[in-house]
């Protein structure tokens, strides 16, 4: 088994991070390159490129979170979001372990914090777990992976609290294995899931402004693709 | 599964042969001629669905049905492209089978994209920002395509581009001309000034679109027009060749969206017009404000909002407004096409706050507003009104009788036909008008009684 967390915090871990961050940066380049070729194939080239970017910005706050609709249920996905983002690439351990094979690091933040934050996160997640299963809209909207990736992240963020304290019902290793193998998989499948809205969603706004500026000649094009001719009858 | 096909509204030739490789064939061309395809692969990517859509979403809130959650809807589109167009679905098919296209899911696509009011609501409270109108259309414009369109749209969008009228209501430039020469009486004997509808004047400032059916059945909206207009010595016509600013294309096609704009645009050329003016109607606004950029290949062409040009002569002193007129509690709806952008929301308060004394806010308004119910092209089809009455229209009309108001302001056509069957239908001691009919009524002219 020791063998086993060593490879997976070793080479398996670079393969990892290199698959989540190349793949992650590939689906980001993707966009903004099918972003331009849409603005370039759009006559109409007026978007409030600054408005959107503000609108985006203010929705990384929490403020916009608490009015109108599920106030409750939206400042907890905040808060457990902000765990998700620190707590693994801020980590003491996590940053010696990169440093181990990249060989750069950053600052990390104190135990205390991350113990904080962690135990912040496992509580929203659980939450938030509670809310798609008991809530019936929420359950109507889901299908299976939608648990199974917040069950992922649970699992990830338990075993990693659990880790350097003592228990009865799993050993060291078995903690260890079941963070590292989970941790892995997470980063794995990053780039091939709704996870990537990581990455993604400061763009969507924009993406979304731009889809509404047509090509102009793209109903003739239909026609005449789909009828032989640029005007059909109706 | 068996396929229960069915149509909840009425369709000219229901397609009823392989409808599963028409729909892909039209998608595959749909994607292949715009730019859709990125935001099909950004917003399966992204949508986490959190549910923020269905606390908002004032059908759903009525129904509880998870078919009218946004996000489902939109999945279910999602689901067909990456089934069909990507390369993930494919290899996904290839190894666990199933979830391609049925007849089952495109009877589920008609009905569902039919019941949405395309208000938007739901994509203000979307934390990321995913604008489920464009799959809403979308998928309107692929069943558009296959002949699956409510038909007095279809019916209508035929007479506009292609029949003898070149107007959604057929009414004949004889019969605009009757109707106006009618309404120009109707204000002289209420005001006593002569105030005229100027057809097919060149070089004006002004080239006015407004739904041709405001002709016909809001008299007090266009004659409040016509005088603010005199009033504010503004020179404007009303186009003869093509007088309707109806565009259907706004609720299901792209195609015909082009096709509504361009003929449009043809026509302020040919009259020489400087700028369109658009009368109390919210989709008519927001088609051509937002669209005809990009459907116009020539000079610029300023678009102006009636409302707007209303509250400019109010300010400069042109128009008299007699603040003891309308004595009455009044509140405004906020129509969603106009509003849901951010756009003019502050001028009809000011225009309001300039004679009226006892105005109350409705619960949702600004940019945050409740649909009226018939958004969407929906308050066109004839079939789906006890839908309209008792599902889509039901939260507004709730809000309507909580504001204690006794008359309801609704600037756009759209609204105001909503408006008005939703008080019959609820019984509502409240009665609606445009603004403009209350300007009407407000006004003192120069010269006049």
């Amino acid at each position: 088994m020791a063998q086993m967390i060593d490879f997976l915090m070793g080479p398996f871990f670079a393969f990892s991070a290199l698959l989540m961050i190349l793949g992650l940066l590939r689906l980001f380049i993707i966009t903004i390159l099918d972003m331009r070729a849409a603005f370039r194939n759009a006559r109409d080239k007026d978007i409030k490129f600054s408005k959107i970017i503000m609108e985006t910005l203010i929705w990384m706050l929490p403020g916009k979170y608490t009015v109108n609709t599920s106030a409750v249920f939206s400042m907890i996905s905040f808060i457990f979001h902000i765990g998700l983002i620190i707590v693994p690439v801020f980590l003491f351990e996590h940053i010696i372990i990169w440093k181990h094979i990249f060989k750069f690091g950053w600052p990390a933040i104190g135990k205390n914090a991350a113990d904080v934050l962690t135990l912040i996160s496992i509580v929203c997640g659980l939450i938030l777990l509670g809310y798609r299963i008991f809530s019936q809209k929420r359950r109507n909207l889901s299908a299976a992976r939608d648990y199974f990736f917040l069950i992922l992240i649970l699992v990830i963020f338990i075993s990693g609290y659990l880790i350097p304290g003592e228990t009865h019902f799993l050993s060291f290793e078995s903690r260890m294995l079941i963070h590292v193998l989970c941790g892995n998989l997470a980063m794995i499948i990053f780039p091939f899931t709704r996870l990537a809205h990581c990455i993604l969603f400061p763009l969507v706004r924009l993406a979304s402004a731009i889809a509404w500026h047509f090509p102009s000649n793209q109903g003739r094009e239909l026609n005449r693709l789909l009828y032989g001719e640029e005007i059909k009858k109706i | 599964m068996e396929n229960k096909r069915k149509y909840p509204y009425y369709i000219e030739n229901p397609t009823e042969h392989d409808r599963v490789r028409q729909f892909l064939n039209i998608f595959a061309a749909i994607l292949e001629t715009s730019s859709y395809r990125y935001i099909l692969d950004l917003y399966s990517r992204v949508t986490m669905k959190c549910s923020r859509c269905t606390s908002v979403c004032q059908i759903y809130s009525v129904t509880k049905d998870p078919k009218d959650i946004p996000c489902h809807r939109s999945n279910i589109l999602l689901k067909i492209y990456k089934r069909h167009f990507t390369l993930g679905g494919w290899l996904k098919a290839k190894l666990t089978g199933g979830s391609e296209l049925t007849e089952t899911d495109i009877d589920e696509i008609l009905e569902s994209y039919w019941n949405c009011l395309g208000c938007g609501r739901c994509v203000l409270f979307c934390p990321l920002g995913i604008d489920h109108r464009i799959i809403l259309r979308l998928g309107r414009y692929i069943l558009s395509e296959m002949g699956i369109v409510p038909k007095n749209l279809l019916i209508s969008t035929r007479e506009q581009l292609q029949g003898e009228t070149r107007n959604t209501s057929k009414v004949p430039l004889k019969g605009l001309k009757d109707t106006l020469e009618f309404l120009e009486e109707e204000i002289e004997e209420i005001k006593g000034v002569k105030v005229k509808f100027p057809i097919e004047v060149f070089d004006a400032e002004y080239a006015f679109f407004t739904p041709v059916s405001d002709y016909l059945v809001e008299p007090d909206t266009l004659m409040g027009i016509a005088c603010v207009l005199h009033e504010g010595n503004v020179k404007w016509t009303i186009p003869g060749g093509n007088f309707d600013g109806v565009n259907y294309g706004l609720f299901y096609s792209d195609s015909v969206l082009g096709e509504v704009l361009r003929s449009l645009i043809n026509e302020v050329r040919r009259v020489r017009a400087k700028k369109i003016l658009v009368g109390e109607c919210g989709h008519s606004y927001r088609a051509i404000k937002d669209f005809l950029p990009t459907y116009n290949d020539g000079e610029e062409i300023p678009v102006v909002n009636i409302m707007e040009l209303t509250l400019q002569l109010i300010e400069e002193g042109k128009i008299e407004l007699d603040k003891d007129v309308i004595k009455q509690r009044v509140t405004y709806h906020d129509p969603c096409n106009i509003t849901r952008l951010d756009r003019l929301i502050e001028e009809p308060r000011k225009i309001i706050k300039h004679f009226i004394k006892d105005f109350v806010e409705l619960e949702s308004h600004g940019k945050y507003g409740l649909c009226c119910g018939g958004g969407g092209g929906t308050v066109a089809v004839d079939e789906v009104h006890p839908y309209r009455m008792k599902v889509s229209g039901k939260k507004k009309a709730e809000e309507f009788k909580s504001s204690g108001a006794d008359i309801v302001i609704t600037p756009c056509s759209n609204c105001k036909k909503q408006a008005g069957e939703l008080i019959a239908h609820y019984k509502l001691p409240m009665r609606h008008a445009g603004l403009h009919d209350l300007i009407f009524e407000a006004m003192k002219m120069k010269g006049g009684k």
